[in-house]
């Protein structure tokens, strides 16, 4: 497949970007392209002008400043996948960077490329929505600082405007007794979730967890908190009783429609098995032992 | 019709071409360039036959644009046999396919041997499972994979070799940074290392 | 035509040692690339320096580009096309429609099945992705955006999406372009003794049943299919590049479609990345390249895109097949009775000998000597591209292979036995050879037992028995189960007299050519599409003409050039045109014996070939000898009085019957309780394909079939919605393996030689295929037996698997597979 015409605009900074925003008629954002290419292949985009953010190297970072994990928008899956921050402090990121799309894909793909794309069955939004991230967004008046909660409209349609570009997400850098966790299902390496869980859990001094956050991929039109498991966690201490009920809120709470790779049901199942799987994760991250009864 | 000039350096190359802004690398690479190694199997991003290394980076050149490359250096098949660690004949991963029976209608092997060199390149003994992995964004329909794993783990003991050989002869040694094809990021030479993924 | 086979020599079992070449303890192999021998292949270096030549590869002066409209409706009525905005574009040369080919007698094409395809539909969409309109321009680009802009309305009508549907009275009719045709029905087909069956089964101590859908399977070479055609004006001559598994049969029809004399088409089968029976049928994209070069006399390439190879070329399988046995009380198989219902899509363009409707199906009563068997087929037209070709497949067998062998898993569940057990009860033994089965076939050789007893012991089958016992009494979170599939494939089509594609019996052939110099061209008329023939065939010929396999090239896949033959598919090149290549090597030998007779001045009765140094010499004198390189100079420059000069030689094989390849293959894997995801912990394949050639290549053979088994068993299908819009149709949906979902295999081998084969191989590309996706289900279902469970659908996908281990209480929630402690006090964390 071949795209449709287009004009190619490389901004250097992100000013420079933003006034292309302003400027321009209906212009599409370049990032790592791996969405946006086949989409324009297949002529579902046919935009006249596309802004390439790739030579704007302020966007190129990641890193932890002000309490944040910063994650500026021209930061790949593989900064994710290779970095020793993430893999030390930030289990869910550390999870989830491996388990998207293929190694190829994650040189070239954004974070914030998955976020501004808003396909439900993108992984990156589940693991912003467990740490209650935030989208940081640039427009002609300014930034704006959008919470993951409202930043999901519908699949592929997310709460930015038009003439604004995503410059950066960020999430808090990790408490004391916090940990995380991703969990994916997916029918073969480098395909998209068929589900997906990722949670973050914080425990006070006794043990008891104190804040929750379950994002889920692929089971609904977007990306979705799953917030009745996440207010029954609270207050509990981590058990395999409290993460069972856990991951049967979750997976009430979720909507998968049937397709040829597995019908609601069964997509629902795997909600709560994941989310159970990723919450005994997290649980450990965060100094617990956790005994794993295998045979 | 809009078009761009851009410098792609291929294999070491340097080109200027006028493209519009719509032609994908591989594109780019095959129709302009008539590299026709690297190939095309799939619209979607899943197949790996078009696997170049970019700037050290093994990537799909059909989800990138050739105007995104502008300025870029370029390793493809083509390249392999003019590599210093081929010695003046076939590189060591392009031996590894031969002599392991790696390949059999070929169509994937150039994205293979490229993923390959990308695995190498950043780890130069690789476990089984890690050459897996660093294969898995290249669909092989011919070999089931197998011989594909131990073609690339005949390059790395190879290479091993040579390497060895060559410090022994007072030559460079893997990691001492001290040649460079002339690609950043490759080689070992400077290193492989992303916006500040360890700054800790 | 096939003159002497019988060489005189007694097939040899050709073993090597595991580091290639020759093993120097036994007597095989000469050392000089033939016969065993695991020679590195000729034509990988251009394959690894990126110097091969496909078909998207081939550029010609004043090339166009064709590109293809496609109907987005599965069943829809053209009402009218309007080309202008298209020929507005920057760059599109023409706009072709059913129309325009009509005026040059080109609109329809045959099937392989001789019904009658719109070349660009003429009245009525069949399926979805059929092609409409055809853009020809300067560059691909812009041939796109001709196709964008070509405007066709339709009406659509009601689809037909599924066989069962396009059966039913008030279904709406598909094929109201052929005369008399008032239903969906394309053809019915039976074999077997129906009555002696169903006496059987009456009687019987015990039945089994079950129905299993092949699901619908796209070969899906990492290479789609495209064609450069280039009509010269000047000599009249038409010069199609295709992308051809059998290229001559394709030149034959070519001209029987366009009219244009035989002599005056030329197909040249470039480097072709994968074929596994897709690039046998002629497609639309061909015929339309090549009529737009005629009109525009110019070059025109086509290059299909993914989508459009999956959503519109040769499906393969699509059998919804019920299976029946009929046993004793001790597990003998008494007799096997299936009934299948085919959906051949919107045209009957399966790909198989015209004489069998239903291919080699007829074979399901597989490895087991049985009394008696009936088997019975329907197939439906439906709204869907054509198919049914054979994926890595002799036409039908893979199917056939599924259901015996799952049958017998379902009787032996049924029974309480060992699923091994009852194989070696059943097998046909090696003194029973040539065997006839109840459905008329005629098994040339076998030691079924030696395969299965060898898989086991490699298997460490009790050991995994054990393993499976322990994880189910400790109600582990994982499963084991071990599946078992002990197959006999039927390969080598020919005999021409039985076998033919489109009326052309199916022989090969090989015309070896010797050079003054010493060393050989050798022509054959299959085409590689990977198998590696550029340097198999010049072992077999390196073996019996004493040569060096270097001194050998092998030249295909150019109808001007080549010997005609019917192509590669089928797993019939070696056990058809290798048989070729041996009888005429065989032929050189002869001429050689009477100019070494001359050169050592012998009588050519004294004259003694050795067939491991490969000289000649004179009896009792050895020597008195000469090479075939000294030969060859004397054959062209001091030729015997009473021969010609020269030193060549053309066979033109037709074989006696097919071959029967056999193997057991084990796989044992690990259901996971949870999540209903499957790994496999172990994958053992003991294949006998006769006397090999290349055990280097066989492996690799049998490496890829097994992946796609794996593909097939877990992954792939071909899905459509309730409108018959393609939902599996491209690589993001179509799923196939990767490096990680692939274990490594444990292959090994027995050798049972044909004995009606030049050199006692059968041919081996297609057992790996044909015979693993059983194994794997029957792995799956064994780790579920203990509860009762038969049968799971392919592609065994997660929730298919999960809902089995459900229904039966076998699923299991993750909160049973950890406990968390809270240290010695249980109530602080553990500190980090
Ligand atoms: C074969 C394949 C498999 C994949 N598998 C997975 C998977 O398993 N999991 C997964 O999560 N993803 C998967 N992806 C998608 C991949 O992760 C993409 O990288 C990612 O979705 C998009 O990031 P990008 O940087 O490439 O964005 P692009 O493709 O450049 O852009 C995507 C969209 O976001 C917009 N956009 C990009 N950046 C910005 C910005 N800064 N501000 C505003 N808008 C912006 C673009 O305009 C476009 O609409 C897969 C892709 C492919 C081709
Ligand atoms: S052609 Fe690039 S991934 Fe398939
Ligand atoms: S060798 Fe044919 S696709 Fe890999």
């Amino acid at each position: 497949m071949k795209s449709a015409p287009f004009e190619h605009h490389e901004p250097e900074t992100v000013a420079e970007a933003v006034s292309l925003l302003e400027a321009l008629d209906e212009p599409t954002i370049l990032a790592g392209g791996q969405s946006l290419v086949p989409m324009l292949r297949f002529r579902l985009a046919n935009p006249d002008a596309v802004i390439d953010l790739n030579r704007i190297d302020e966007l190129d970072y990641l890193e932890e400043a002000d309490g944040m994990l910063r994650i500026g928008a021209l930061a790949r899956h593989v900064d994710i996948e290779e970095s020793a921050l993430i893999a030390d402090r930030y289990g869910s990121f550390a999870d989830a960077a491996p388990l998207v799309a293929d190694p190829q894909i994650r040189n070239r793909g954004t974070i914030a490329g998955s976020v501004a794309q808003a396909d439900p069955k993108g992984d990156w939004a589940s693991v912003l929505l467990a740490h209650d991230g935030e989208v940081v967004a640039r427009g002609p008046d300014g930034e704006r600082v959008i919470p993951a909660d409202e930043f999901f409209l519908l699949p592929y349609d997310t709460t930015l405007d038009e003439n604004e570009m995503i410059t950066e997400l960020r999430v808090p850098t990790p408490l004391d007794r916090e940990g995380s966790a991703y969990h994916k299902l997916k029918r073969k390496t480098g395909d998209y979730a068929m589900a997906g869980s990722a949670v973050r859990i914080v425990l006070d001094e006794e043990g008891t967890i104190e804040t929750a956050g379950i994002g889920l991929t692929a089971v609904d039109i977007t990306n979705v908190r799953a917030t009745d498991a996440e207010e029954s966690l609270v207050g509990e201490r981590p058990s395999k009783e409290a993460f069972k009920q856990a991951g049967e809120l979750a997976a009430e709470q979720s909507h998968p429609e049937s397709d040829e790779h597995g019908d609601a049901s069964y997509k629902e199942r795997m909600v709560n098995v994941l989310t159970q799987r990723a919450l005994a994760d997290a649980a450990e991250r965060a100094g617990l032992v956790v005994k794993r009864v295998t045979a | 019709m809009s078009t761009k000039d851009i410098t792609l350096t291929v294999n070491g190359e340097t080109h200027s071409l006028t493209v519009e802004p719509r032609m994908l690398l591989i594109h780019a690479i095959r129709e302009e360039l008539d590299l026709t190694g690297s190939h095309i199997g799939c619209d979607t991003g899943n197949c790996g036959a078009c696997t170049v290394v970019k700037d050290g980076e093994a990537i799909k050149s059909c989800l990138t644009f050739a105007v995104q490359a502008d300025g870029s250096e370029i390793e493809t098949v083509e390249g392999m046999e003019d590599h210093p660690d081929a010695d003046g004949g076939l590189h060591p991963i392009q031996e590894g396919f031969e002599q392991e029976h790696g390949l059999q209608c070929g169509y994937c092997t150039p994205g293979m041997i490229m993923a390959g060199k990308a695995i190498l390149d950043e780890n130069p003994n690789p476990t089984e499972e890690e050459i897996r992995e660093g294969i898995s964004g290249n669909l092989c329909r011919c070999t089931g994979y197998q011989n594909i794993v131990k073609s690339i783990q005949y390059a790395s003991d190879k290479l091993d070799e040579n390497g060895e050989v060559a410090a022994a002869d007072g030559g460079r040694a893997e990691t001492d940074g001290g040649f460079t094809c002339g690609v950043e990021n490759c080689c070992g030479g400077t290193g492989f290392d992303h916006t500040g993924g360890d700054n800790e | 035509m096939s003159s002497d086979f019988t060489d005189g020599d007694e097939p040899r079992e050709f073993v090597h040692d595991d580091d290639g070449g020759p093993d120097p303890e036994t007597h095989c192999g000469h050392g000089r690339g033939g016969m065993g021998e695991e020679v590195r292949r000729k034509e990988d270096k251009r394959f690894i320096t990126g110097r091969g030549n496909y078909i998207d590869d081939i550029k010609k002066p004043n090339m166009l580009f064709c590109d293809i409209v496609r109907s987005p409706h599965a069943h829809a009525r053209i009402k009218n096309i309007d080309k202008s905005r298209a020929l507005d574009v920057d760059g599109v040369v023409a706009v072709l429609t059913a129309e325009d080919l009509l005026e040059h007698d080109l609109a329809t094409m045959p099937t392989l099945m001789s019904d009658t395809q719109d070349v660009l539909v003429r009245d009525k969409v069949k399926f979805q992705s059929q092609e409409v309109a055809a853009v020809i321009a300067e560059d691909r680009y812009a041939a796109r955006d001709g196709a964008d802009k070509v405007v066709v309305d339709y009406e659509v009508l009601d689809p037909v999406v599924t066989a069962e549907e396009a059966l039913k009275d008030d279904a709406p009719v598909i094929r109201d372009d052929i005369e008399g045709q008032t239903d969906n029905h394309c053809l019915d087909w039976e074999t077997g003794d129906k009555e002696a069956t169903d006496a059987i089964f009456e009687e019987a101590d015990v039945t089994v049943s079950e129905q299993m859908l092949y699901q619908r399977l796209h070969p899906a070479p990492i290479e789609t299919c495209g064609s450069v055609a280039d009509f010269d004006p000047g000599k009249d001559k038409l010069t199609v590049h295709m992308t051809s598994q059998a290229p001559h049969i394709h030149r034959t029809l070519f001209s029987q479609v366009s009219g244009i004399p035989e002599h005056k088409i030329r197909i040249v089968s470039p480097d072709v990345g994968g074929g596994f029976g897709n690039k046998v049928p002629i497609y639309p994209g061909y015929v339309v390249s090549a009529a737009a070069s005629y009109v525009l006399e110019r070059p025109v390439k086509w290059i299909e895109e993914r989508s459009e190879n999956i959503q519109s070329t040769g499906f393969a399988r699509d059998y919804d097949m019920t299976g029946e046995l009929a046993a004793t009380e001790d597990g003998r198989i008494q007799a096997v009775r299936t009934d299948v219902l085919a959906d051949h899509g919107a045209y009957n363009a399966v790909a198989q000998p015209s004489k069998f409707p239903a291919g080699f199906f007829k074979i399901f009563t597989g490895s087991y000597d049985v009394d008696a068997a009936y088997g019975s087929l329907t197939a439906a037209y439906t709204n869907s591209a054509p198919g049914g070709v054979a994926y890595r497949c002799s036409f039908r067998v893979t199917e056939a292979v599924y259901l015996i062998e799952r049958m017998v898993k379902v009787l032996a569940d049924e029974l309480d036995m060992d699923p091994a057990e009852i194989r070696r009860k059943n097998f046909i033994q090696p003194d029973q050879f040539p065997y006839e089965t109840p459905t008329g076939w005629n098994y040339d050789s076998g030691d079924y037992e030696a395969a299965l007893d060898k898989a086991l012991e490699m298997a460490d089958y009790e050991h995994y028995r054990e393993e499976q016992q322990r994880r189910i009494e400790n109600d582990a979170d994982k499963l084991i189960g071990i599946g078992i599939s002990s197959f006999t494939e039927v390969v080598g089509a020919g005999p021409g007299k039985t076998c033919d594609i489109a009326g052309v019996e199916m022989f090969d052939s090989c015309d070896i050519r010797v050079h003054p110099t010493g060393n050989a061209t050798v022509r054959v008329g299959v085409q590689t599409q990977g198998q590696g023939h550029e340097t198999t065939f010049a072992q077999i010929v390196a073996e019996e003409l004493g040569m060096d396999v270097d001194n050998i090239t092998v030249e295909h896949g150019d109808t001007d050039t080549d010997p005609y033959g019917l192509g590669t598919y089928g797993s019939r090149s070696t056990p058809v045109a290798g048989a070729a290549a041996a009888v005429a090597a065989r032929k050189v030998r002869d001429k050689a014996k009477s100019i070494a007779a001359n050169e050592l001045e012998a009588a050519e009765a004294d004259i003694e070939w050795d067939r491991q140094s490969g000289e000649f010499h004179v009896a009792g004198a050895p020597d008195r000898s000469i090479t075939i390189t000294d030969i060859a100079a004397s054959a062209y420059m001091n030729h015997p009085a009473s021969e010609e000069p020269g030193l060549e030689a053309v066979d033109y094989y037709d074989p006696p019957e097919m071959t029967y390849p056999f193997g057991s293959y084990i796989v044992v894997v690990e259901v996971d309780r949870e999540t209903g995801e499957v790994d496999f912990e172990k994958f053992v394949a003991v294949d006998d394909c006769g006397n090999r050639i290349n055990p280097m290549i066989i492996e690799g053979q049998i490496h890829g079939g097994l992946a796609q088994g794996i593909g097939s068993a877990m992954m792939e299908h071909v899905t459509f919605d309730d409108n018959g819009n393609v939902t599996g149709g491209d690589f993001m949906n179509y799923l196939l393996p990767t490096a990680k979902e692939i274990p490594n295999f444990e292959t090994g081998h027995t050798v049972t030689p044909s004995p009606h084969h030049p050199i006692g191989a059968k041919g081996v590309g297609e057992s790996p295929l044909v015979g693993s996706p059983p194994a794997i289900v029957n792995a799956v279902v064994d780790a579920m037996a203990h509860e009762g469970i038969s049968h799971i659908e392919m592609p065994m996908t997660p929730d298919r698997v999960w809902e089995t281990l459900d229904s039966v209480g076998l699923s299991r929630d993750p909160s049973d597979s950890f406990e968390i402690e809270f240290g010695d006090t249980g109530a602080e964390p553990a500190d980090d």
